[in-house]
Order: structure tokens, then C-alpha cells, then sequence
């Protein structure tokens, strides 16, 4: 007998119970650990092939084997499988290398996982990260008519096309749907009283949403064309809503906060549309205006508003700002000039609403060294709750401590201070990593000089 | 051995319960330790129902399943994981206690032998114990992790009841599944 293994006759570990023998599997990191358990014993073989949980992910197996060995062995896998019968809690399939064109193997699979009552059906066809990046479509592969199923709760499809009305009979116990970069039907209509997430993607074909799901605590919606009209007043639990590129108006906005009383955090990002809006809400937390750029005014009165981002690009608006003082507030501005009076007023003022607020970060590309002065002596106070701040300029006419003097009276209790030196078109190579670092830095004030790359 | 930490107060979180283990051992042990043991906490419901007057103070539940070493282990990591009664920390002493409890765990891990380990999977699954379970379950899967067939057989003590022609075709099948385990 071997002196460092267990010396029993008795085999304890094929015997543990089913179930944890399972839970233990699902731990193992790569499916090779997992294909190796089925070759330790007899017994531990067959607890393998009732294993509840089928992930093919063919990135894993790129390095293995070919696109058309992938699916043969899938197709193996399952054949091994229908002796035992044995319902199935999850299925994923991730193919990329497809060409658009049906597969037996692959629909075979997908109808396989069906009929053994799959409760989590994930399906991804090509390659996300390449799609998103470029907005575009690809191929899709699409989905098979024939499922009608009753037993899924969490779906998730990328990469498919196919009819909402083929798909919506078996959406009876759905309560996580996630549609994404798919190819659809213009009208998606659903009524549910068990759905609690739905995600709808950057879809193709997708004009109408109207959503009746008193259950529904979570809804995101972008798309890259930015024409879709979305109905969720009827969702009366709604607390997130994340809407990106969506024609909503501004009385849908006023219209739908009036009906979604729960709401604790609304996203708009380049909701293009919204030009007046008036957010008025008591139990909202967290508000995000990001990049909505034909909005001229806002009034937001949020007393339990905890944090709040706002990004703009071109034109600074109007905002007026009742909020607690527990927030949390990151700004980023654009547009704020030598020449524009107006929006330098709307700016100052806008600040003022901040003077007793948690914290303030404050990023301001485009702000230069005269008019950080002027808005120092036009401040009737400093700004005491200011903790991170940013600055561009655009030439260096003045050194550097003198610089720091202006902004220290600005915010005298700062915890970190960016500085870059040289004006950058795209925001985002800028400001983003610099935000990235921030975020990094400790209590006592540091100053950073970052000077951007010539591109 | 047991836990003999007195507490005048007569508060449910210092209330203490009995367990008798298989060999015959008593463990005095608190009670939000014990309740996360679920098949106890059942047994003391059941028995509250029957009995209003005494609670907790003379009830000795019997584990039969469970020896005495097994049983050790597993209140002393029952009591490491966050109470669920306890007051809230704020961030600093939160990440002092996390820092420990991964002491711990390692220090725990490092000198399990394999039967050991077994052992407390089967009791942590009999007295219901979720995060126990968990958390062995989770070391037995880092164990198997990566190691080669061989290995894992010798180490658990698992038999093999392949015929040898069986066991060469599923290598066959499965070749690249046997690629690039770590040496024995």
C-alpha cells in the first residue's frame, strides 16, 4: 500500500455522494480536468456523464482540434449522454469559426439540450469582442425553428438570427434574458410575470419594445442605429435602467420616471434626442448623462442621489442640481472655453451645487490657466469637497507652482491632481487612463504630469 | 476537547449547545457556530418545539456520523467565518479578518491528508454545513487540478476497475485531454 495515499480497501472518493462528486467538478477550471475525472474509475465514468453542466466553448478547443472535429466530438459527447437520460441544468455552446450555414451537429445540440429540460441555455456565434469593437454584425447562424421549450429560466443568444415570434412561446419561466448582436424581428412585445433581467443588445431589425413584467428589476438596451421605441412603464419594479444610443424623448423620460417609482440608478448614454429634461425622483441613487449631447438643459431633484457622472462633448447645458450631500459626483467637460461666457456661467454654477457634496472629481480638457483663475475669484468659496481633479492645458505660460497655487485655492483639500500638457482630440486615449491611474493613488496629494504621446 | 469559553449573559449569541460525536466525545460549542451546521440547527428546532422550557442548556445532540477530529475541524472553521449576528465592521478590520481567515484556511489545507480530507467532505455533507462543504469541496478540485490520472488515484485511494483495453481507448479518444498534466 502506498504511504502517503489513503490505505483503505474501500474506494471513499467514487463514493461520495452524486451531487458533490458533481459540485467538486464544477470547480475544476478546464474541461480536461473534468475529462480526465470519467477516466478514474467505473463509477466515477458514469457520475461523469450525468454531470448536469455541458460547456463547449470552441476558443478552448482551438489549440486541440479543427472547427469540423470540434462539433464531431460534440456530437459524441451527447450521443454518450442520451443512454443516461438525464436532465441537463446548463448548456453553452460558443462557435466562432462558423461560416452562417446550418449544421446538423450544431441544431442537433441545441435540440438535444431542449429535450433533457435544459434550465440555462447559452448560445454564442462568432466573435463578440470583434463585433462590438466595429459594430457590425457578421454572420449569423440561425437559431432552429423547432425548439418550443418550457423549461428555460436563463437565456442568452449572441450571434443568432432569428423571429421573436418563433422564440417567445418559450419564454413562459424565462427570468434572465439576454439578446445580443443578433439578427431579429422588428417587434419584440412580452408579457411575464417571472422576468426579472432583460438585456437587449445592439439587434438588428429591432424597432418596438414593449416590455409588461411587473417582475423586472433590470433593463439595458443600446443599439448601434439608435431607433428603437421602448415601452416599460408597466415595469413598476424596475430599479436599473441602462439605455445607450436610444431615441427616447424627452417626455418618455418624464413620463416613464413619473410611472417607475422604484428606479435607484438611470443610465443615458448618447441618448441624442433629449434636449429639456426633468428628473425628478425620489428614490433614485445613481444618474449617469453621459454624452447626450443635444441636451441644452437639465433639472435634476434627486434628495437620495448618491453618485453622479456626467460627460459631455460639445455644449454645456443648463443644469440645476438638488441632490444630497453624500454624492458622489465625476464630471467630465468639454466645451467650456475662453470665448463662452454662457457656458462659463452655467458651469460656475453648476459647481456651486457641489460646494458641500462628498466628493468631486472634476476632469476639464479643454479649461485653460486664465480661465481656472477667473473661476478661483468668481467661486465665493472654494471648492472644500473637491478630492480629484484634473486639468489640460493648453500651453505652459505659467510654471508649474504657479499653477498648483491657482488650483490648491481652488480645492484645498485635494487628494490627487492630473496634469496633462498637451491638447488630445479623442477624449478617451486622454482622460480614460489617466482615470484609470487616478483611481489608484493614496490619501496624500500627488501630482501627476502626464504628457501625451505625439500620434 | 472542548470550548469552554464561559459567558454570564444570558444572550442568545452565548448560548452554547452539546454535541456528541461517534467516538463518544462532547463538544460545548456556540450557538450561531452551531446553527450554521443546518442538520443541527434542524434538530434544535424540532426539539424547541417539543420542549419550551429548556433551551439549549441540557440538549446534547448526537452526531453519529461524525468523529471527534472531524468535528474539531470543522467548528473551528465554522467559527472563523463571518457570524452572521455579529456587528458590522468597517472596511479596515474587515480586511484584517480576511487576511486572517486566509491564514487560516492555508495553514488548515496545507497539513490535510487526503483521507482527511474525505472525511470532513462527508461530514460537512451530513450535518448540511454549506460553506464548510464549499470550501473542501473547493480543495479536493484544486488537488485533482491538472494532476495526471495516476495520481489522483493514488492519492484518493480510488480504484480502478477499468479493464486495461478499456482505459487505452478512452486515452485514445481523449488524447488531448492527457496533455500537459503536471509530473507525479
Amino acid at each position: 500500500m502506498e504511504k502517503d495515499g489513503v490505505e483503505e480497501a474501500f474506494d471513499r472518493f467514487s463514493n461520495l455522494p452524486v451531487p458533490i462528486i458533481h459540485r467538486i467538478m464544477s470547480f475544476l477550471p478546464t474541461t480536461k480536468d473534468v475529462t480526465r475525472v470519467a477516466v478514474l474509475s467505473k463509477t466515477l465514468n458514469s457520475v461523469c456523464h450525468s454531470y448536469p453542466i455541458l460547456d463547449f466553448d470552441q476558443r478552448s478547443w482551438k489549440k486541440i482540434m479543427g472547427f469540423d472535429s470540434f462539433l464531431d466530438f460534440m456530437q459524441k459527447s451527447l450521443q454518450h449522454r442520451r443512454e443516461s437520460n438525464i436532465d441537463i441544468e446548463i448548456f453553452k455552446l460558443c462557435v466562432i469559426d462558423h461560416d452562417g450555414k446550418s449544421d446538423q451537429r450544431i441544431d442537433e445540440s441545441i435540440r438535444f439540450a431542449i429535450e433533457h429540460n435544459v434550465k440555462e441555455l447559452d448560445l454564442r456565434f462568432g466573435d463578440y469582442w470583434i463585433r462590438s469593437r466595429y459594430k457590425c454584425y457578421g454572420q449569423l447562424y440561425t437559431l432552429p425553428k423547432t425548439i418550443t421549450t418550457k423549461s428555460i429560466v436563463v437565456l442568452n443568444l449572441v450571434g443568432l438570427a432569428f423571429k421573436f415570434e418563433d422564440l417567445i412561446p418559450s419564454l413562459n419561466l424565462v427570468e434572465h434574458l439576454s439578446i445580443e448582436l443578433c439578427s431579429v424581428s422588428s417587434n419584440f412585445t412580452i408579457s411575464s410575470s417571472k422576468l426579472k433581467t432583460l438585456e437587449l443588445q445592439n439587434c438588428k431589425g429591432l424597432k418596438t419594445i414593449v416590455v409588461d413584467a411587473v417582475n423586472l428589476q433590470y433593463f439595458s438596451h443600446s443599439t448601434f442605429t439608435g431607433s428603437s421605441e421602448i415601452s416599460l412603464g408597466d415595469c413598476k419594479s424596475l430599479k436599473y435602467v441602462k439605455l445607450d444610443n436610444t431615441a427616447i424623448t424627452d417626455d418618455w423620460l418624464k413620463n416613464h420616471l413619473s410611472k417607475l417609482l422604484l428606479l435607484e440608478s438611470l443610465i443615458l448614454k448618447s441618448c441624442k434626442i433629449l434636449g429639456e429634461i426633468d428628473i425628478c425622483h425620489q428614490k433614485l441613487k445613481h444618474l449617469a448623462l453621459l454624452n447626450c449631447d443635444k441636451l441644452v438643459k437639465a433639472k435634476i431633484e434627486a434628495p437620495n442621489l448618491v453618485s453622479f457622472y456626467f460627460y459631455n462633448k460639445s455644449r454645456f447645458p443648463v443644469i440645476t442640481l438638488q441632490c444630497s450631500s453624500q454624492i458622489y459626483a465625476d464630471l467630465i467637460l468639454f466645451g467650456i472655453s475662453p470665448t463662452n461666457d454662457e457656458q462659463f456661467m452655467n458651469f460656475k454654477n453648476f459647481l456651486g451645487s457641489f460646494s458641500h457634496c462628498k466628493s468631486l472629481s472634476l476632469t476639464l480638457p479643454d479649461m485653460e490657466l486664465s480661465l481656472l483663475e477667473e473661476l478661483r475669484n468668481a467661486l465665493r468659496s472654494p471648492l472644500l469637497s473637491l478630492k480629484h481633479l484634473r486639468v489640460q492645458l493648453f500651453s505652459s505660460s505659467r510654471s508649474l507652482p504657479e499653477l498648483l497655487d491657482i488650483l490648491l485655492c481652488l480645492s484645498p483639500y485635494l487628494e490627487t491632481m492630473c496634469i496633462t500638457s498637451k491638447y488630445k482630440e479623442n477624449f478617451e486615449e486622454v482622460v480614460f487612463p489617466l482615470l484609470f491611474f487616478c483611481s489608484f493613488l493614496g490619501p496624500s496629494l500627488i501630482v501627476l504630469m502626464y504628457f501625451s504621446l505625439v500620434s | 476537547m472542548s470550548n469552554t469559553s464561559e459567558n454570564p449573559k444570558p444572550s442568545s449569541s452565548s448560548a452554547k449547545m452539546t454535541l456528541k460525536t461517534s467516538d463518544n466525545e462532547l463538544f460545548e460549542v456556540e450557538e450561531a457556530v452551531a446553527m450554521k451546521f443546518c442538520t443541527v440547527k434542524q434538530y434544535f428546532e424540532d426539539e424547541k418545539d417539543s420542549d419550551v422550557a429548556a433551551r439549549g442548556s441540557t440538549t446534547v445532540i448526537p452526531l453519529p456520523n461524525v468523529h471527534s477530529a472531524v468535528l474539531a475541524t470543522l467548528i473551528s472553521y465554522g467559527k472563523k467565518l463571518p457570524q452572521s449576528n455579529a456587528v458590522a465592521d468597517n472596511h479596515e478590520e474587515e480586511e484584517t479578518k480576511k487576511k486572517e481567515r486566509k491564514k487560516y484556511e492555508q495553514g488548515l489545507l496545507k497539513n490535510l491528508m487526503p483521507g482527511e480530507l474525505l472525511d470532513l467532505i462527508s461530514a460537512a455533507n451530513y450535518l448540511d454545513f454549506k460553506e464548510g462543504l464549499e470550501f473542501f469541496n473547493q480543495a479536493l478540485a484544486d488537488h485533482i487540478q491538472n494532476k495526471s490520472v495516476e495520481y489522483v488515484r493514488k492519492f484518493f485511494g480510488i480504484k480502478n476497475d477499468y479493464e486495461p483495453h478499456e482505459e487505452e481507448k478512452y486515452r485514445e479518444e481523449y488524447a488531448w485531454a492527457f496533455e500537459g498534466v503536471d509530473e507525479d
